[in-house]
């Protein structure tokens, strides 16, 4: 059983990164992220005994820490409402002091969508494809692929002068 | 706007997150606590349980 722990800590060690960023974009207060990192800790905790390494621990982590955080917020209905472009104001700037534009733009374009949709932008900033993020947020491909054309182009309509064009 | 511009930034932030914690013992203590309070939650659930059926099994048995 302490083998088990030890692996588990190691493996939440690893992978701090994917569920520190999944808080930070979730949610803005610090207690409420510590709090959704405590209960994702906790879900893939108990999800690990079934865990059968059938994909990269990396997927795994991902596919938990998202539908824990979006069970979550569907639970709570607390989320921070979404905000437009435009209005996403400066105090959002101030959680990554000195990042860079892309960082900057990142940070901005991830905040301003759904509890969903940010999940499916974050999954495929990572690599995944429309198949596999479908199979990972219980949605169907199509969905996916709609979702994700939809973000694309409200993005291109509201930053093609935001960002850009100041460059 | 491309989103795939992005990829390389979300690679950074990922790794700025890295930085902080929690630390193994946050970790260990989360999961030790989690599974301290599963038995006493079980112990009471299942004593409210008996205590239903115990009432059930008398009041039916009246008459």
């Amino acid at each position: 059983m302490e083998v088990h722990k030890t692996q588990f800590v190691q493996m939440i060690h690893q992978n701090r990164g994917i569920i520190n960023s999944l808080c930070q974009l979730y949610y803005r207060r610090v207690e409420d992220r510590e709090d959704a990192r405590q209960d994702i800790i906790l879900q893939l905790w108990r999800s690990y005994p079934s865990f059968r390494q059938e994909s990269a621990v990396s997927t795994w982590v991902y596919r938990v820490a998202l539908n824990t955080l979006l069970a979550k917020i569907r639970k709570e209905k607390r989320c921070l409402p979404s905000e437009s472009l435009e209005s996403t104001d400066e105090a959002n700037w101030m959680a990554i002091p000195q990042a860079d534009d892309d960082l900057q733009l990142l940070h901005q374009i991830i905040q301003s969508l759904r509890p969903q949709d940010k999940a499916v932008v974050i999954l495929y900033l990572e690599g995944y494809k429309n198949r596999e993020i479908a199979e990972m947020l219980a949605m169907s491909p199509t969905n996916v692929s709609t979702k994700l054309n939809r973000i694309k182009t409200t993005l291109k309509k509201q930053y093609i002068n935001l960002s850009y064009e100041s460059r | 706007m491309n989103l795939d511009k992005l990829r390389p930034a979300w690679k950074h932030y990922k790794a700025q997150q890295a930085l902080e914690g929690p630390g193994a013992e946050d970790v260990l203590a989360m999961i030790e606590a989690s599974e301290g309070h599963a038995p006493v939650l079980y112990s009471s659930s299942l004593l409210l349980q008996t205590f239903l059926f115990l009432f059930l099994l008398i009041s039916c048995q009246g008459g």
